[in-house]
């Protein structure tokens, strides 16, 4: 499809006298296709892979245990195998798909000896295993999609101890920060930051929620974590790390809104909100450092806004609009257009919040989605046309 | 250097490691079991009658047993013990040999002669002061077609469970006791 294309403009470019028809060659001949026979290969192998397990799926009871220990392994490692071959033939994106078949099945592994042998599993340690073996794979191979599958493991094994026995594995979550979190610090790559942040943020608030009772906790791991992408100066990791508990902070403080309509209070611990008044302290003095004063209002997502009691559902609305106001003001000042774009959904999202709550009572279902249209119309119109003179400015800044 | 250039040759060699390891854990995995079989204790427990109508989840059967609860007469342990605790349960046989609690604690336990001792996850203490706890021993696959089938009535049932001495537990058995 790509490649159409590129025949299809580079064409264009030749006859428009931008490019010579030798750098046409030139550039068309770097965007070959892959290498047809091992396609067919890789298809004919996953084709009898599958076969042989819908056969062993469909007899599995009747195999003798050792058996089966068998086709498991000879599997595993016939996967394996198959993957180093692709690497020798230069086929680095089949033998990665090889590597994560073969991770795969070693995890339907341990569940099936596990299961077979009646095996009692009292803790997450399958998924530690499983979680280590990823990790290893992963500095022998690095490729990007065993780090992801690691991950996986790691954040299902969280949630499965957490929802199975309501237990927390701190072991499990010590690999997760010191093994896979170094690879995040050594690649410094913005997806796999990324995917971490979101990891991170699953198994805490998973966390928060089975084990200190109550969802406001998370904003302390959350401004933790952004913390850390205020101390880590690199791009690629700082950003992630921000702008992740921020999203979270910020869906969250949405749901919480309609919590305090039903005037729920949670209980507050003390040294919930000593915690929390330090690292906003430290995170103040941070930013105030780097003298991005205007950041600062992104802070207010974390506060405890819940404590004010009554006027809790009304602060919340603040805060989200300070939040928001704050975040498009910055992407204006900053000239940064994703960042405009994030404050400007989130402004919208505030004002569609506060819409449906406030006038939900008061006007009839089709007076409320009509004025609720043209009211989000028109602040998206001023937005539009603001972000449009936005990026004409910065065009003829270029 | 020197470290640049172990890792340089490990990093060669940790494909093969790995898969070795994998292939390692899966047959000691399947060889502890065998272990467990012969080497270890045979204890029976008694389930309590179960509920026919959410006995089957997927296709394994929910056992729950009467030694899940530890009346607080049974118990010498610590007043506040936490959540998902590995606490100790001493076990003696009855006349039928049917292992029932004799001593609970948080601390260790010893047992005599006919009695085990095996560890178990503190759950919470209820309104009664009775104390939950679980043995990690609720699930029994079933292998459909092989003629292991369960009757969805009201009744208790005898399981036989293998305790190897590294404190492994293995369901060995499950049968349905006949009504007296």
């Amino acid at each position: 499809m790509k490649q159409k294309w590129l025949r299809d403009e580079s064409e264009q470019w030749v006859n428009e006298g931008i490019i010579r028809p030798e750098q046409r060659d030139a550039i068309m001949s770097r965007y070959k296709g892959r290498d047809r026979l091992s396609l067919i290969f890789f298809l004919s192998a996953l084709l009898i892979g599958l076969s042989c397990l819908s056969f062993v799926a469909a007899n599995w009871q009747v195999i003798p245990e050792l058996i089966r220990m068998l086709i498991i392994i000879l599997f595993m490692v016939g996967f394996y195998i198959l993957g180093h071959v692709f690497e020798q033939r230069a086929n680095p994106y089949y033998g990665m798909i090889s590597y994560v078949v073969a991770l795969s099945i070693f995890g339907a592994g341990i569940f099936l000896v596990g299961q077979m042998y009646h095996y009692t599993m009292n803790s997450v340690f399958a998924f530690i295993v499983w979680a280590i073996v990823a990790y290893l794979l992963y500095l022998s191979r690095p490729y990007f999609f065993i780090f992801l599958s690691g991950l996986a493991i790691v954040t299902v094994g969280a949630i499965y101890g957490l929802a199975n026995m309501h237990a927390f594995d701190w072991w499990l979550f010590a690999l997760f920060v010191i093994g896979y979190g170094s690879i995040v610090l050594i690649q410094n790559n913005r997806l796999i930051s990324y995917f971490f942040a979101i990891s991170y943020s699953i198994q805490l608030m998973g966390y928060t929620m089975d084990y200190l009772g109550s969802y406001y906790w998370f904003s302390v791991f959350g401004l933790l974590l952004y913390l850390f992408g205020l101390v880590v100066y690199k791009e690629q990791i700082s950003i992630p790390f921000r702008r992740t508990p921020l999203v979270i902070m910020f869906g969250l403080l949405l749901i919480q809104t309609l919590i305090f309509e039903f005037s729920y209070r949670p209980e507050v611990h003390v040294v919930f909100c000593l915690i929390l008044t330090v690292m906003l302290i430290i995170a103040i003095v941070m930013i105030s450092r780097k003298n991005h004063l205007l950041k600062l209002s992104q802070l207010v997502i974390f506060l405890p806004i819940f404590l004010a009691g009554d006027l809790s559902q009304f602060l919340a609305y603040i805060v989200l609009y300070v939040f928001s106001v704050g975040m498009i003001l910055d992407g204006y000042q900053s000239d940064h257009e994703r960042r405009f774009h994030f404050g400007t959904g989130a402004f919208l999202l505030t004002t569609l919040t506060v819409y449906v709550q406030v006038a939900w009572g008061f006007l009839n279902q089709s007076l409320f989605f009509l004025l609720g249209g043209i009211i989000l119309f028109f602040i998206g119109f001023l937005l539009e046309r603001k972000r449009k003179t936005m990026t004409g400015q910065k065009r003829k800044g270029v | 250097m020197m470290m640049q250039r172990i890792w340089n040759k490990l990093k060669k060699r940790l494909l093969l490691i790995v898969i070795i390891l994998q292939v390692l854990f899966l047959t000691v995995m399947a060889g502890l079991n065998y272990v467990v079989e012969e080497f270890g204790d045979i204890i029976y427990l008694e389930t309590e009658p179960y509920d026919p109508r959410d006995v089957f989840y997927g296709d394994y059967v929910h056992l729950n047993y009467p030694i899940e609860e530890i009346f607080p007469s049974y118990w010498f342990g610590s007043e506040k013990v936490k959540r998902n605790k590995v606490i100790n349960v001493l076990l003696k046989p009855d006349e039928r040999g049917i292992y029932k609690v004799k001593a609970a604690s948080d601390k260790s336990l010893d047992p005599n002669e006919d009695e085990v001792v095996i560890r178990a996850r503190y759950l919470y203490k209820d309104h009664d002061n009775v104390r939950h706890v679980t043995y990690g021993l609720n699930r029994y696959y079933i292998e459909e077609g092989t003629g292991e089938e369960f009757d969805t009535v009201n009744q208790k049932m005898i399981v036989t469970v293998a305790l190897s001495p590294w404190g492994q537990k293995k369901i060995l058995e499950v049968d349905e006791l006949e009504q007296q």
